[in-house]
């Protein structure tokens, strides 16, 4: 199959800003939790990596992960994330501001893993390989990027999907109704509905699209 | 084909393998990614094969003196889910951080006991959260509880998951 390798990277590039974006606010917006007294205080969480935690400090780096400091990182990653979109319009190389939330993602995944869900590990592989592939100009390198975007997110849904089968619950439809009862997860009114009507068709055709896209 | 090209078809390959074989549960893998602290090697489940079927909840109680205790209360961390929180729902960063030090907590209870779990760095996140945030004033001790239960169910049924030792304020 013929695809333009730099115009789908500059797609792929527009929608992960938009991910970026949001995930930054998202944390700007519960930014107490990363706090000393919050539930993802530095101060407590190098004591996960110990190791990474004094090479830190050692270059020097450990003002970076103070409160502060990391919401000025996450501050300038949104308009970095902007800047994307606007030189994809422009047709200008997103490689600098691309380069910033490379290593920005370095930065929260080491400061902040907790409260990273499935969407951000997958914006995470994105980043980091189109950020590989803006670093080579001919189209070559850009091509396999793509191929090995497609690929992690087809074993993403592959993987999901063909656990599922594996297990009576969902062939049954029974853990839909029990992840529905959560408030984490679930709907009240969704809940009720479901109870009252038999949608087990409906939770086999989750299981079948998810092992199949 | 340049040399660059040949490297990142290489990296690239060598990266996808590792995780196809981290979806397998492979032991070398599952212990590399102990060490995998930037998350490059990802494990793909979204809900499968059990999914999450409880919520955790946070309470706690006070020792005010030698037999005066208080009730335990219940922190409500995140904010209950609307129609508009399929598009923004910042709080589920905040229950993730919590599910995530409950999950680890849990786990270390059940494979090295309690000592283990509580001088775990998830059970430090919980306390140090709760000695900065409940009114203490005149306090002479905290201690913290987890508890599970399906929300929306009729029958609730709350499970303790765990209690914390007392700490001295």
């Amino acid at each position: 199959m013929h695809f333009d390798a730099s115009d789908t990277l500059h797609w792929v590039e527009c929608i992960l800003s938009i991910q970026v974006i949001i995930s930054s606010l998202e944390i700007i917006k519960i930014e107490d939790i990363l706090k000393d007294e919050g539930l993802l205080s530095w101060r407590i969480h190098r004591l996960n990596h110990p190791k990474v935690a004094l090479f830190i400090k050692k270059i020097r780096l450990d003002f970076l992960f103070r409160f502060q400091m990391t919401r000025i990182v996450i501050v300038i990653r949104i308009l970095m994330a902007f800047m994307i979109s606007i030189f994809v319009i422009i047709n200008f190389s997103v490689l600098m501001p691309l380069l910033f939330i490379f290593f920005s993602t370095i930065f929260l995944t080491l400061r902040n893993p907790q409260s990273n869900d499935g969407s951000d590990q997958m914006a995470s592989i994105v980043i980091y390989s189109c950020t590989l592939a803006e670093c080579v100009t001919a189209g070559y390198g850009k091509e396999i990027a793509i191929y090995f975007i497609v690929a992690q997110s087809s074993l993403a849904y592959a993987t999901s999907g063909f656990l599922k089968l594996t297990k009576k619950g969902w062939q049954n439809g029974d853990y839909v109704p029990e992840i529905l009862k959560t408030s984490s997860f679930g709907n009240l009114r969704l809940l009720a509905y479901i109870e009252k009507k038999n949608l087990l068709p409906l939770f086999w055709g989750v299981v079948w699209l998810t092992g199949t896209v | 084909m340049k040399a660059y090209d040949i490297f990142l078809s290489a990296f690239f390959l060598i990266w996808f393998i590792l995780s196809v074989m981290s979806q397998l549960k492979n032991k070398f893998i599952l212990k590399m990614r102990s060490f995998d602290c930037l998350h490059l090697i990802p494990n793909w489940r979204f809900f499968a094969p059990i999914p999450a079927k409880k919520d955790y909840h946070l309470e706690y109680r006070l020792k005010l003196g030698e037999s005066n205790t208080t009730r335990w209360e219940r922190i409500e961390l995140v904010a209950q889910r609307n129609f508009w929180s399929m598009f923004w729902y910042p709080s589920k960063r905040l229950r993730k951080a919590f599910n995530t030090s409950v999950r680890r907590i849990k786990r270390r209870l059940s494979d090295s006991g309690f000592d283990s779990a509580s001088r775990s760095v998830s059970y430090l996140h919980l306390l140090n959260y709760l000695q900065n945030s409940v009114l203490i004033n005149n306090a002479k001790a905290l201690q913290f509880r987890i508890i599970s239960q399906q929300d929306f169910a009729k029958n609730r049924k709350p499970r303790l998951v765990f209690t914390s030792d007392w700490h001295i304020q």
